[in-house]
C-alpha cells in the first residue's frame, strides 16, 4: 500500500463516517423524540353553538298533577343547572312543556312536538296508558325518548320489545307492587302470622291492575296460597270517583289484615282523608305502595303513622341519607331553593332523565369527536351506570325490558315529622332491585292473565314460603 | 255481613250520597220545571260551591270563627258556598234568558258551553291540584255503631238535604210563591196572562236552583275533595238521577237520587266492575217503561 | 230550522266538492310547511264524514243525538278487535266491518230510540252511549281498558305499508280518506234530495201532518238514524287507523259534544256546514290546544256562536258575501 492513497483513502472515511453517523444521529434522534413525545390530538370538529331543544310533557292538570307539576319541575332544575354550568358542550338548553292527558291526546301532543316543536330529546309522561300510546310513535317518527314515568312492563315486553329511541328512567312497574308486598311482609312481621287477610282497592287500568297482581303474587308466594286469603276487590275507575265511602264501609265489613292499594294522586288523597273518618286505619294495615311518592307536603300531610309508606320503588327526598350521599343533598337543596318544596319520585326521575342525556352526549363525543348522532347517544346510553340523586341507576343493554332503567327501592313505615309538616317514610328497607325483577337474558313468557314475564318469572322461580331478599 | 250494624252502615252510605246527589238534581228539576231549560251546566254550580269553600272560604270563615267552634264551621260553609253561586249566576242570568223559549239545541249547546267556561274558569283560578276544607269534617269527629266508626259529619249532611226537601216542598206546594212558580212551570203565557212578572219568576228560580247547588257542594266538601273533571262526571250521575226520578219533578229528585244512591251501593258489593254500566242500564230501563219517570207522571 | 229557499252555494254539492278538493290540493303544500297541521287537516278530512251523517239526523230528520260517539266507538273497536283477534290490517276489510257492525248495533238501538224525540232522545243516547264506554273501560282483558288497543298500520288492497316513512304513509292516509269523503257525501247528497229526504224533511217540520199524509214516521227515522250511525261508525274505523289507537276516550260523552259543536260551527242548516265545519273545529281545536285553557275557548266560542251566530260560519260567509256584493253594487 502507497502512502499517496492512504490520505484521501482517510479523507472519505472520515467523510463516510461524519455522514453516517451524522444520518444515523438524526435518524435516531427523530425515533427517539417520537418514542417520548405525545401522539398528536384527534382531528374535533366544530360542535354547533345552536342551542338543543327538550320536550317536556306532564300532567298539569286533573287528578295526575300531583306527579306532573314535580316531574316537570325536576326537568326544568336540572335544565336550567346545566345551562348555568355552560350548557352540553357548550350548547344551552331550551324547552317547551306540554300537557298529558288520555292516550290520543297525548300522542297528538308529542307528535306536535316532534314535527313542529322539533326538539332534540324527551322527558316526560306519567301514566302508564301513555307510554304504551307514545312508543310507537317515537319509534316511528325517530325521536329520543326519556319516559320519566308510565312504567308498565308491557311498553318494553310487547308494545315496544325491540326500543331504539325509547328510554324509561323509574322502576319498571312490577317491581312496584313486589316491592311494596315485601316491605310490608318485612315490617308488619307477616311471616309470623297464621292467616293473612287481605283487601285490594286499585285504580282500573294498566298500572293499578299490574300492582294488584303481582302484590298478590307475591303475598302469596311468600306467605305460601294456603296462608292468604282475599276478602274484597275493588277497582275504581282512576280520577272518577270522589266519594269513595261505599268502598270504605266494604272494606271495613269485610275485616281485613292488611289493604293493599296503588291508588295514587289525588285519588288516595280522598281515600284515605275519608277513610280516617271510618277507623280504617285503626282496623287494619294499610299497604301503599305509591302514597308517599309524590307532592307529599299536599298529598300526605296528615297521613296516619305505622302504615307501609311506599314510592312506587324509587325516590323519597331524605335517602340516601344526605350525610353520607351529597349529590341527594344538594339535589334536594337546589330544588327546595327552586320550588319552595321537596323532590320526590317523579322529580327525580326527570332530574336524572336530562342528566343521563346530558352524560350520554359528553361521552359519545369524546369517543367520536364531533356532536354525536342520535345513534351513538344510543349506543352509549346503553349499559351506562350513573349517579342520580336515589343513587346508581343502570340502563339494561339487552333483553328483555331493553332500554328500562333499574335503581333499588325501598319501602317504609309512614310516620309524621314536624320538622317537616307532614308524613315521612321512615324505617326505610332497602329492597335490592335485582331480587325482584326479571334479569336480563331470562327466556321467559309473559303470563297470560298478568300479563308481565315479572309475574311468570316470581311464580316459576321463586320459592314458596320465602323472601327472596 | 247481613247484621243490623251492616245495614245501618250501608243505609248511612246511601242516604249520604242521596243528599248530595239530591242536592244537584233538585236544582236541575227546578230549572226544567219552571223554565224548560237543561242546564247541562249546573253540576259547574255545585263544583263552584266546593270550590268557593276550599279555595278561600273555610279560611275567612276560620279567621272569623276560630277553628274549634263547632257551630258556624258547620254552618257557615255551605251558606258561604251558596252566596257564591247565587253571584255567579246573577252574573250569567242574561244567558239564561237568551235561552228561555228557545230550542233545546239551543239550550243544550250554550249550557254545555257553559260547563266547558267554568270547568277552565276554576283551573285558571284554583290550579289543577285537588282542594279540601275538611276541618268540619274532622272536628265533628266519629262515633261508633256497634263496632264500626262512622264519620258524623255525614249526618249532618243528610239532616241538612232532608230539611232542604221539606222546606222546598212546603214553599212549593204551600206558599203563593211556590204556587206560582209551579203555574209558570206549566204554562209560561198563561201565568203572565195572568199578571205575574214572568221575567221576575225566572230569575227566582235560577238563584234558587243555584243558591240550592252551591248549598250542596258547601256541604258536601268537607267529607271529599273537589277537583277539575269533577263537573263532568257529576253531570252523567245528576242526569240519571233526573231520568229515574222524571225530569221537572220534585219528588223524583228525591227517589232518584235514592235509587241511584242504593244501586251504586248494592252494586259495589256484588258486581264492583259493573258499577257504571248498571246505573246507565237501570235508566234506560226507566226510560223505556216509564219516559216520565218514577217521579210519577206531569209535573212536581 | 228554516231552510233557506233557492239553491244557495252552500246547499250545492258541486261547491261542497269543491272545497274538498281544494283543501285535498292545499294538503301536500300544508304538510311540507308544516307536517303537524297537515296533521290536522287529516283529522278534518276523517270527521267530515261522521258530521254529514250527524247532520242527516240533526237537520233533516229533526233529532239531537247527544251519543253519537256510541257509533264512532263502534267503528273504532270494530277494527280494534279485527285486528287484536282476526290480525286484519285490510283497510276495506276494516270498513266493512265497521259498516256491519254499525248498521246491526243501529238498528237495535234505533229499534227502540227512535220512538223518543228532543230532550228524551238526546239523554237516551247519551244513556247508552255511557253504557258502551263503561263496558268499554270496564272489560279491559278485551279491550285493552284505557290503554286501548294498538293497531298496525293498515294495508291497502293488501299492500302492507310498514315499511314507509311517516310522512309517505299519512299522505296515503289522506288521499284514501279524501276519495272516501267524497264518495259518502255524494252519496249523501243522494239520499238528502230523494223522495226519502224530502220525507224526512216533512216529518221534521211539522209530524201530524207528515203522519197525516201517509208518511211511516217511526220507519223513516230509523232509517235515518242506522245511515248516520254507519257513519259516524266509518269514521270511528278511520280515526282508529290515523291514530293506530283506540281507547275509550272515543266513546266518551265529550266526543258526541264535539260532533255537534263542530256541526253546528260549520252551520247545520247546510249541506256544506259539516263539511266546512269538520276543518273549522280541528284547525281551532289545535289552536286552542296550544293554550293551556282550551276548553275555555272551545266554551266562549259555542256561546258565541249559538248567540251570535246561529248559522254557523256558513251565515258568517254568506253574510259577508252579500254585505260585499251590496258595496260592489254601489
Amino acid at each position: 500500500m502507497s502512502v499517496k492513497t492512504g490520505r484521501r483513502d482517510f479523507l472519505k472515511g472520515l467523510i463516510g463516517g461524519l455522514v453516517a453517523g451524522g444520518a444515523v444521529g438524526v435518524a435516531g434522534s427523530e425515533i427517539y423524540r417520537s418514542m417520548i413525545a405525545p401522539p398528536p390530538p384527534p382531528v374535533k370538529e366544530e360542535i354547533p353553538t345552536t342551542p338543543l331543544k327538550a320536550g317536556i310533557q306532564a300532567y298539569l292538570t286533573g287528578g295526575g298533577a300531583l306527579w306532573g307539576k314535580p316531574m316537570m319541575q325536576g326537568a326544568v332544575l336540572a335544565i336550567e343547572e346545566i345551562n348555568e354550568h355552560g350548557g352540553i358542550l357548550g350548547r344551552k338548553i331550551n324547552y317547551v312543556v306540554k300537557s298529558e292527558t288520555g292516550p290520543e291526546e297525548t300522542v297528538r301532543e308529542y307528535r306536535t312536538m316532534v314535527l313542529d316543536e322539533k326538539i332534540d330529546f324527551y322527558v316526560g309522561l306519567i301514566s302508564s296508558s301513555n307510554t304504551p300510546a307514545v312508543g310507537p310513535v317515537a319509534e316511528e317518527l325517530q325521536t329520543l325518548t326519556f319516559f320519566v314515568d308510565g312504567c308498565t312492563d308491557f311498553l318494553f315486553e310487547k308494545v315496544v320489545p325491540d326500543p331504539r329511541f325509547c328510554f324509561r328512567i323509574t322502576n319498571i312497574q312490577s317491581a312496584d307492587g313486589t316491592a311494596a308486598a315485601i316491605g310490608a311482609i318485612k315490617l308488619l312481621n307477616l311471616i309470623e302470622k297464621d292467616k293473612v287477610r287481605i283487601a285490594h282497592i286499585h285504580p282500573d287500568y294498566a298500572y293499578g291492575r299490574n300492582a294488584h297482581a303481582h302484590m298478590q303474587i307475591t303475598f302469596e308466594k311468600v306467605l305460601s296460597r294456603d296462608r292468604v286469603e282475599v276478602v274484597y276487590e275493588a277497582f275504581p275507575g282512576l280520577f272518577k270517583v270522589t266519594d269513595f265511602t261505599p268502598y270504605i264501609t266494604e272494606i271495613i265489613a269485610s275485616k281485613p289484615d292488611i289493604l293493599a292499594s296503588s291508588l295514587w294522586g289525588a285519588d288516595v288523597v280522598n281515600f284515605y282523608k275519608q277513610a280516617l273518618g271510618y277507623g280504617l286505619f285503626e282496623k287494619m294495615k294499610f299497604v301503599s305502595c305509591i302514597a308517599h311518592a309524590a307532592s307529599p307536603m299536599e298529598a300526605v300531610k296528615d297521613f296516619p303513622d305505622g302504615h307501609i309508606a311506599g314510592v312506587h320503588a324509587n325516590y323519597f327526598f331524605l335517602y340516601p341519607e344526605w350525610t353520607r350521599y351529597p349529590i341527594n343533598r344538594s339535589f334536594v337543596e337546589n330544588y327546595y331553593r327552586k320550588w319552595g318544596t321537596y323532590p320526590d319520585s317523579p322529580s327525580e326521575g326527570a332530574y336524572v332523565a336530562v342528566y343521563m342525556y346530558k352524560n350520554a352526549v359528553e361521552r359519545a363525543y369524546e369517543i367520536m369527536g364531533k356532536w354525536p348522532e342520535v345513534d351513538d347517544i344510543i349506543k352509549t346510553l346503553e349499559g351506562m351506570t350513573i349517579y342520580g340523586p336515589a343513587g346508581p341507576v343502570h340502563v339494561r343493554a339487552g333483553k328483555p325490558n331493553k332500554h328500562q332503567c333499574y335503581k333499588d327501592g325501598i319501602v317504609g313505615i309512614s310516620k309524621y315529622d314536624p320538622t317537616y309538616g307532614f308524613s315521612i317514610l321512615a324505617n326505610p328497607i332497602t329492597i335490592p332491585i335485582s331480587k325482584i325483577t326479571v334479569p336480563e337474558g331470562w327466556d321467559g313468557t309473559p303470563d297470560p292473565k298478568a300479563g308481565t314475564l315479572a309475574y311468570s318469572w316470581i311464580s316459576q322461580t321463586w320459592r314458596e314460603g320465602e323472601l327472596p331478599v | 255481613m247481613i247484621g243490623v250494624e251492616e245495614i245501618l252502615i250501608r243505609s248511612y252510605n246511601i242516604f249520604f250520597g242521596a243528599s248530595v246527589l239530591f242536592l244537584i238534581a233538585v236544582g236541575l228539576n227546578i230549572i226544567y220545571g219552571v223554565m224548560k231549560i237543561v242546564n247541562l251546566a249546573h253540576p259547574a254550580f255545585f263544583t263552584l260551591g266546593c270550590y268557593a269553600v276550599a279555595g278561600f272560604g273555610m279560611g275567612i270563615i276560620i279567621s272569623i270563627f276560630g277553628s274549634s267552634s263547632i257551630t258556624p264551621i258547620l254552618i257557615a260553609p255551605p251558606l258561604f258556598a251558596a252566596l257564591i253561586v247565587v253571584i255567579a249566576s246573577l252574573l250569567i242570568f242574561p244567558l239564561f234568558l237568551f235561552m228561555s223559549g228557545k230550542g233545546d239545541e239551543v239550550q243544550l249547546l250554550l249550557t254545555y258551553g257553559l260547563l266547558l267556561i267554568f270547568e277552565d274558569l276554576f283551573r285558571l283560578i284554583w290550579g289543577s291540584e285537588p282542594l279540601r276544607a275538611s276541618q268540619p269534617y274532622e272536628l265533628a269527629g266519629s262515633i261508633y255503631i256497634g263496632e264500626y266508626i262512622v264519620p258524623v259529619y255525614n249526618i249532618y249532611v243528610i239532616i241538612s238535604a232532608l230539611t232542604v226537601a221539606l222546606l222546598l216542598w212546603f214553599f212549593l206546594f204551600k206558599t203563593k210563591q211556590g204556587v206560582l212558580i209551579r203555574a209558570a212551570s206549566m204554562d209560561i203565557e198563561m201565568t203572565s196572562a195572568l199578571g205575574a212578572n214572568v221575567r221576575r219568576v225566572l230569575l227566582i228560580t235560577v238563584l234558587f236552583a243555584a243558591f240550592l247547588a252551591g248549598l250542596g257542594g258547601g256541604l258536601y266538601i268537607p267529607s271529599g275533595s273537589v277537583m277539575l273533571g269533577m263537573s263532568v262526571e257529576l253531570l252523567v250521575l245528576a242526569f240519571v238521577v233526573v231520568v229515574i226520578g222524571g225530569l221537572g219533578s220534585f219528588l223524583g229528585s228525591l227517589i232518584g237520587s235514592f235509587i241511584v244512591s242504593l244501586l251504586r251501593t248494592i252494586t259495589l258489593i256484588i258486581f264492583p266492575e259493573l258499577e257504571l254500566a248498571l246505573i246507565y242500564i237501570v235508566a234506560i230501563i226507566i226510560l223505556t217503561l216509564k219516559p216520565e219517570g218514577l217521579g210519577g207522571g206531569k209535573k212536581w | 230550522m228554516v231552510r233557506m229557499p233557492g239553491r244557495a252555494f252552500g246547499d250545492d254539492i258541486r261547491v261542497t266538492i269543491l272545497l274538498i278538493i281544494i283543501i285535498a290540493i292545499a294538503y301536500p303544500i300544508v304538510y311540507v310547511v308544516s307536517p303537524g297541521w297537515g296533521v290536522v287537516l287529516g283529522h278534518g278530512i276523517t270527521w267530515v264524514i261522521a258530521l254529514i251523517g250527524f247532520n242527516l239526523l240533526f237537520s233533516y230528520a229533526g233529532l239531537l243525538s247527544f251519543g253519537h260517539a256510541l257509533f264512532l266507538g263502534i267503528g273504532a273497536y270494530t277494527v280494534g278487535f279485527m285486528y287484536k283477534y282476526l290480525a286484519v290490517t285490510n283497510i276495506e276489510l276494516h270498513l266493512l266491518g265497521s259498516i256491519l257492525s254499525s248498521a246491526v248495533i243501529a238498528f237495535i238501538v234505533g229499534f227502540v230510540v227512535v220512538k223518543y224525540t228532543r230532550i228524551f232522545f238526546a239523554i237516551f243516547m247519551l244513556a247508552i252511549a255511557q253504557i258502551f264506554w263503561s263496558l268499554y273501560y270496564k272489560f279491559y282483558w278485551i279491550t285493552g281498558g284505557t290503554d286501548g288497543i294498538k293497531v298496525a298500520r293498515f294495508s291497502i288492497l293488501g299492500v302492507s305499508l310498514e315499511n314507509l316513512d311517516f310522512a309517505s304513509y299519512h299522505h296515503i292516509y289522506f288521499y284514501l280518506v279524501t276519495g272516501i269523503a267524497l264518495v259518502l257525501v255524494y252519496i249523501m247528497w243522494r239520499i238528502v234530495n230523494s223522495p226519502f229526504g224530502l220525507a224526512l224533511k216533512a216529518i221534521r217540520d211539522n209530524e201530524t201532518r207528515a203522519r197525516f199524509i201517509g208518511i211511516d214516521v217511526y220507519k223513516m227515522r230509523l232509517y235515518a238514524f242506522i245511515i248516520s250511525a254507519i257513519y259516524a261508525s266509518i269514521t270511528g274505523a278511520l280515526v282508529a287507523n290515523h291514530h293506530r289507537l283506540v281507547t275509550p276516550d272515543i266513546a266518551y260523552w265529550t266526543t258526541s259534544g264535539k260532533v255537534v259543536f263542530a256541526t253546528l260551527l260549520g252551520g247545520a242548516k247546510v249541506f256544506i256546514g259539516p263539511v266546512l265545519g269538520s276543518f273549522i273545529f280541528h284547525i281551532i281545536e289545535s289552536f286552542a290546544m296550544r293554550f293551556i285553557y282550551w276548553q275555555l275557548i272551545m266554551g266562549l266560542l259555542i256561546v258565541i256562536i249559538i248567540i251570535v251566530m246561529p248559522g254557523g260560519f256558513i251565515q258568517l260567509i254568506k253574510t259577508s258575501i252579500e254585505r260585499g256584493s251590496r258595496l260592489i253594487r254601489r
